[in-house]
């Protein structure tokens, strides 16, 4: 069962995200809702996975992933946005994230065709 | 028989044949009681008128008063048929009766001519005879003989007796003639009163015994009646001696006639051949009774008559004139009163009689009116030869002086004792004297006259020029031929001369100068001619024309009669007693006689270096000011110029000022026109839009080469009073100009400073510690009616800037101030724009953020819900169904959010139904109340309509968020073309418009559509915001 951190800042997502994911048979180690806990606690957590929301009232999730990059993070990481991967250009391929799914459409099979 | 004697023969026979009947029947008479006094008074009377009627005719047949004389005797020896027994002539008497008091009336009215001359006089004579006939008609009507006399035959008259229509007629009759004579009487009283005294002669006698008659025939109707018998025929007696002395009176006029010419004859015997002058005259008066005679005598030369003393002669108007002929034309005029005429037998007599004296007085008037003229004569040559600009002198055949005439006593003073001196001596100089000798020797010897001119010293020293003029005097009564000197003094005439001729020569120096004037000359052409022609004019040494500046004299125009070299440029100082310095003191024409004139040691040193005898100076003055001074001069000793010369030289002067001051005119023109291009060229940059740094370098260079400033400088003043920064520079490079963006202080008085202070242009003279003494001019910028800052240009103080130049450099301040304000509207307009864009911007980046986080994020959660649900729905259906009930809130949640965003991208209402419900939606939604008072009953453009509602809704929002306001007021309303929308409440106010992007956001939405936005918050007062938009622009409804 892998483990994963949920960071978005929107509650109620992270709920239904957590519900779904869990019913897929993921184990949701922690949640954050802004980009400097999100590095906390995947330093902490070291989630094999972490679904990293790109708009965050602090640092966006670019940043994040950056960071965490730089941290040689081990985790893998997702950047999930409400928007269509097409708004940001080249920006996620140069985050250092694994790759983008576009929240309605955020599922296991969506996840695990793009992490290791 | 002449037909005088004819008359006699005629009249006198019927007057005897009267006179014998009645005298029979008298006689005969059974009812006369006293034939005797009746025949005596009868014949007497009768007789006596018709002889003196004849008398009268025969004397004076034109005359008619001899005839009713003698009608006056035929009428009394009618009424004697009254004396007849039988009752026909009886009957005639009686009706004839009283026929003569009526001819009687006739001759008074009529005397002394004979005719009646007035419609009064015939009405009143005509009344006299109607009534002396009809009354004795009427009475013999109804009364019987016997009621006439006892014994009176029968009236075969008579119709029917009647006592009392007899009574009747005599009272009417009585009256009637009683009227008729009282009225003669007053009529004579009246003639006599206004007749002239010799009139009164004629008329005496004859109306003294007429007008007593008269009287008594008045007087003898009333009483007649009243009296006893004896006494009534002592009445009629009286009456009848009365009236028998009219016909005498009458013959004794005749008879004076008569004497009067018999004592002219006596009279002028008595008076000899050659009576005393005058004494004719006072004889004829007397002789004729006229004491308004008088005697006029005609002589030869003469118009008119003269008196006897030879002067004109006139008559009085109430005097008529009888010329009086003599062998050898008129003689005399004798003026006398009219009545005289009426004589004019006599009046021929006394001419006849007088004739010879009349000669001789006319011949002794003459005499006396040719001594008269004489005496004119010889008083008029007195006069002309003494008051005739012109010298007489008489003089023997010495030459020695006799007489000489008032003019030439005035002139030379020469008194009595100049008589009997050679003419020479005293009316000659010694020089002239043996010219004059020969000239009286030569006319002495009857030579014709040839003018000599001579000089003579006349009283008050100066010497004249006469010209002498010399003629034996023809018919010189004694031995001695004397001659006539006559002088014509042709000093005047000569000083005359000479003055036109330096005025012609004058004239012609100033119109050569005044050509050169009008053809614009340059200055220094021109004063170099008029130095050149004052000093040929002035026939002086040398002339000079000198530029005067206040402190020194420089010489700018030279000449020299010798040639020297020139003068000109040469620069004096000023002071002393020269002929300039004096000309520059007094502003008017100086001279300087001698060198003794002067007073300082100066001035002497500098006559004598420049060896100067004699100077004169005028100044030229321009504008009212000295501009510079001509002067001219001699070097020959005591040959000064003349009098008055310094006067003239000031025509020169004039004309050089007037040349300078065209010539300046002409400059002010060019600097006008400089001026006005400069002016164009920085208006064209401002009017372009240029840059507004090139505007005002542009401006600061123009204003420093236009008015020839050393530099020039645009300083902004910063709201400190002192301090000023410098926006730009300029400097002619002599120093370098102050750095853009400096700080400095003005000084006091400077006049930066003072047009900061007043907002006037201004200028100065002032000191700066740097640059020394500068002249300052400084006009103010004033942008948008407030004062921005200063333009300012400096020169060395030597060198002031011209008059005016610092109101000339307002406008060039006033394009400055002009540009700046372009470029200030300029950049609002780009921060108003700029400042839409952003809201523009902020707005979607707002709804995008609002739409992300919100709605979007719901429908992402609700999306991942459903799908969850639909897997978990064939195991766990509770959860699904769960899910799906959480998933059905968050869709609710989701619309709503975006119902509230799509309202706040634009209200739906504000598009479907306009303002006014956009307005109530607003109010409703508003968390405190508001009351929307709509006055609009149609739509407004939609940009309009959106403005106006934006600016309610943010108001809204900011009352909600800050105002503490319990209640608002929305006011919405058209007035015109401009919609105006009003927010009041009544929150805590204290607003500040400036402060917050909202109210700025609005105001530049307003602004946009050409309309303005207004905050009023006083503290503690609400808070009132108001718009008001122009709805004009067509574009907004088709837009």
């Amino acid at each position: 069962m892998r483990t994963i951190l949920v960071v978005d800042d929107h509650g109620p997502y992270r709920a239904t995200a957590r519900a779904l994911l869990e019913a897929e048979g993921y184990d949701v180690v922690g949640e954050a809702a802004d980009g400097a806990s999100a590095i906390a606690e995947t330093e902490r957590l070291r989630p094999e996975i972490v679904l990293l929301d790109i708009q965050l009232p602090d640092i966006d999730g670019f940043e994040v992933a950056a960071r965490l990059t730089e941290n040689k993070t081990r985790s893998q990481i997702v950047l999930i946005s409400s928007r269509a991967a097409d708004d940001f250009g080249s920006l996620v391929g140069e985050s250092g994230a694994r790759g983008f799914v576009s929240k309605d459409e955020l599922s296991g099979a969506a996840i695990e065709a793009l992490v290791e | 028989m002449t037909r005088s004697q004819r008359l006699w023969v005629g009249y006198g026979l019927l007057a005897l044949i009267c006179a014998g009947t009645a005298l029979a029947l008298v006689l005969t008479s059974d009812h006369e009681n006293h034939p005797l006094a009746t025949i005596f008074l009868g014949e007497i009377l009768g007789l006596s008128f018709v002889i003196a009627g004849l008398l009268g005719t025969a004397r004076r047949p034109e005359n008619r008063t001899g005839r009713i004389l003698a009608g006056v005797g035929f009428a009394f020896f009618a009424g004697a048929l009254s004396e007849a027994n039988a009752s026909v002539p009886f009957t005639v008497g009686q009706l004839v009766g009283v026929l003569f008091i009526a001819t009687f009336v006739h001759l008074l009215v009529a005397y002394p001519t004979g005719t009646l001359t007035t419609r009064f006089e015939r009405r009143l004579v005509g009344s006299a005879y109607v009534l002396s006939i009809a009354f004795p008609i009427a009475f013999l009507l109804v009364a019987r003989g016997s009621d006439i006399c006892d014994d009176c035959p029968s009236n075969a008259l008579l119709v029917h007796r009647s006592e009392s229509a007899m009574l009747l007629v005599e009272v009417i009759a009585s009256v009637a003639a009683a009227a008729v004579l009282a009225t003669t009487i007053l009529l004579l009283v009246r003639r006599w009163r206004s007749a002239s005294a010799a009139y009164r002669r004629s008329l005496r006698l004859v109306l003294v015994t007429g007008g007593a008659a008269a009287a008594m025939f008045l007087l003898e109707l009333p009483l007649e009646p009243l009296l006893p018998h004896a006494a009534d025929l002592t009445l009629e007696a009286a009456t009848a001696v009365a009236f028998l002395g009219v016909p005498f009176a009458f013959a004794a006029g005749l008879l004076r006639g008569r004497r009067a010419s018999s004592a002219v004859g006596r009279l002028v015997r008595d008076l000899g051949p050659a009576p005393a002058p005058g004494r004719l005259r006072d004889e004829l008066r007397e002789v004729l009774g006229d004491p308004t005679l008088d005697l006029g005598y005609w002589v030869a030369g003469h118009e008119g008559p003269v008196d006897i003393d030879g002067n004109p002669f006139r008559m009085t108007d109430e005097s008529v004139g009888t010329m009086v002929e003599g062998d050898t034309g008129r003689v005399a005029v004798i003026a006398h009163d009219p009545a005289l005429a009426e004589d004019a037998d006599l009046l021929r007599g006394v001419i006849s009689a007088a004739s010879l004296a009349l000669e001789n007085e006319r011949l002794h008037a003459e005499l006396t009116a040719r001594v008269a003229e004489l005496e004119d004569e010889r008083d008029f040559t007195r006069l002309v030869v003494d008051t005739a600009p012109a010298y007489f002198c008489v003089v023997d055949a010495d030459g020695r002086i006799v007489r000489f005439n008032s003019t030439l006593e005035l002139m030379t003073g020469a008194v009595d004792d100049a008589r009997g001196r050679p003419f020479w001596e005293v009316f000659a100089v010694a020089a002239d004297a043996a010219a004059i000798e020969a000239a009286l020797d030569r006319a002495a010897q009857g030579a014709a006259p040839r003018p000599q001119e001579s000089c003579l010293e006349a009283a008050d020293g100066t010497q004249r020029v006469v010209s002498w003029s010399a003629v034996a005097i023809p018919g010189a009564r004694n031995s001695v031929p004397l001659v006539l000197v006559s002088g014509l003094d042709l000093t005047d005439q000569k000083r005359h001369e000479e003055e036109l001729r330096r005025l012609a020569d004058e004239q012609t120096a100033l119109r050569r100068i005044a050509t050169l004037v009008a053809a614009g000359a340059a200055e220094v052409d021109l004063v170099q001619a008029v130095t050149s022609e004052i000093g040929r004019l002035f026939d002086a040494d040398t002339a000079n024309t000198m530029r005067w500046d206040g402190t020194e004299i420089r010489v700018i125009g030279d000449w020299s009669a010798t040639g020297r070299p020139s003068q000109a440029g040469r620069v004096y100082s000023y002071g002393g007693d020269t002929i300039t310095a004096r000309v520059v003191n007094s502003g008017a024409p100086r001279r300087v006689d001698s060198v003794a004139d002067l007073e300082t040691e100066f001035a002497r040193d500098r006559w004598i270096e420049l060896n100067l005898h004699a100077s004169i100076g005028a100044p030229i003055v321009v504008d009212g000011r000295i501009w510079g001074v001509v002067t001219t001069s001699r070097y020959r000793p005591a040959d000064p110029f003349p009098p008055g010369a310094e006067q003239r030289l000031g025509d020169f002067a004039a004309l050089v000022a007037q040349a300078i001051a065209n010539s300046e005119a002409r400059r002010e023109v060019a600097t006008l026109a400089e001026e006005q291009a400069a002016l164009r060229r920085v208006a064209t940059l401002v009017a372009a839009g240029r840059k507004q740094s090139e505007v005002l370098e542009a401006v600061t260079k123009e204003v420093g080469q236009l008015f020839g400033a050393r530099s020039v400088n645009l300083v902004r003043w910063e709201g400190v009073l002192d301090e000023v920064v410098v926006v730009d520079g300029w400097s002619d490079g002599t120093e370098p100009p102050i750095p853009p963006r400096s700080l400095y202080h003005p000084e006091k008085g400077s006049a930066t400073l003072q047009v900061l202070e007043t907002g006037h242009s201004t200028r100065t003279d002032e000191a700066s510690p740097e640059l020394g003494r500068r002249s300052v001019i400084a006009a103010p910028v004033i942008v948008n009616a407030a004062l921005w800052g200063a333009l300012n240009a400096l020169r060395p103080s030597g060198d002031a800037f011209p008059p005016g130049a610092e109101v000339r450099l307002r406008s060039f301040g006033d394009l400055v101030a002009q540009s700046i304000a372009n470029a200030q509207a300029q950049e609002e307009l780009h921060a108003s724009r700029a400042r839409i864009v952003r809201a523009a911007d902020d707005a979607r980046q707002k709804l995008e953020r609002n739409l992300h986080d919100g709605a979007q994020q719901r429908l992402v959660a609700v999306s991942i819900s459903v799908r969850l649900a639909a897997a978990k729905l064939p195991g766990a259906p509770e959860e699904a169904r769960a899910l799906l009930v959480a998933a059905s809130e968050e869709l609710t949640h989701a619309l709503n959010e975006l119902r509230e965003l799509a309202r706040g991208i634009h209200p739906a209402i504000l598009t479907d139904r306009g303002l006014g419900p956009a307005l109530e939606a607003l109010a409703g939604r508003a968390p405190l109340p508001v009351e929307v008072s709509n006055e609009l009953d149609e739509r407004l453009p939609p940009p309009v309509e959106a403005a106006a509602y934006y600016v309610v809704a943010e108001s809204l929002t900011n009352i909600a968020k800050y105002a503490e306001a319990s209640a608002v007021e929305v006011r919405v309303r058209r007035r015109d073309t401009v919609a105006r929308v009003e927010v009041v409440d009544d929150g805590i106010g204290g607003a500040d418009a400036s402060r917050g992007s909202g109210l700025r956001g609005l105001a530049d939405r307003v602004e946009a559509l050409e309309g303005r936005l207004g905050v009023e918050s006083p503290p503690e007062a609400g808070t009132r915001v108001w718009a008001e938009i122009p709805l004009g622009r067509d574009e907004w409804f088709t837009g």
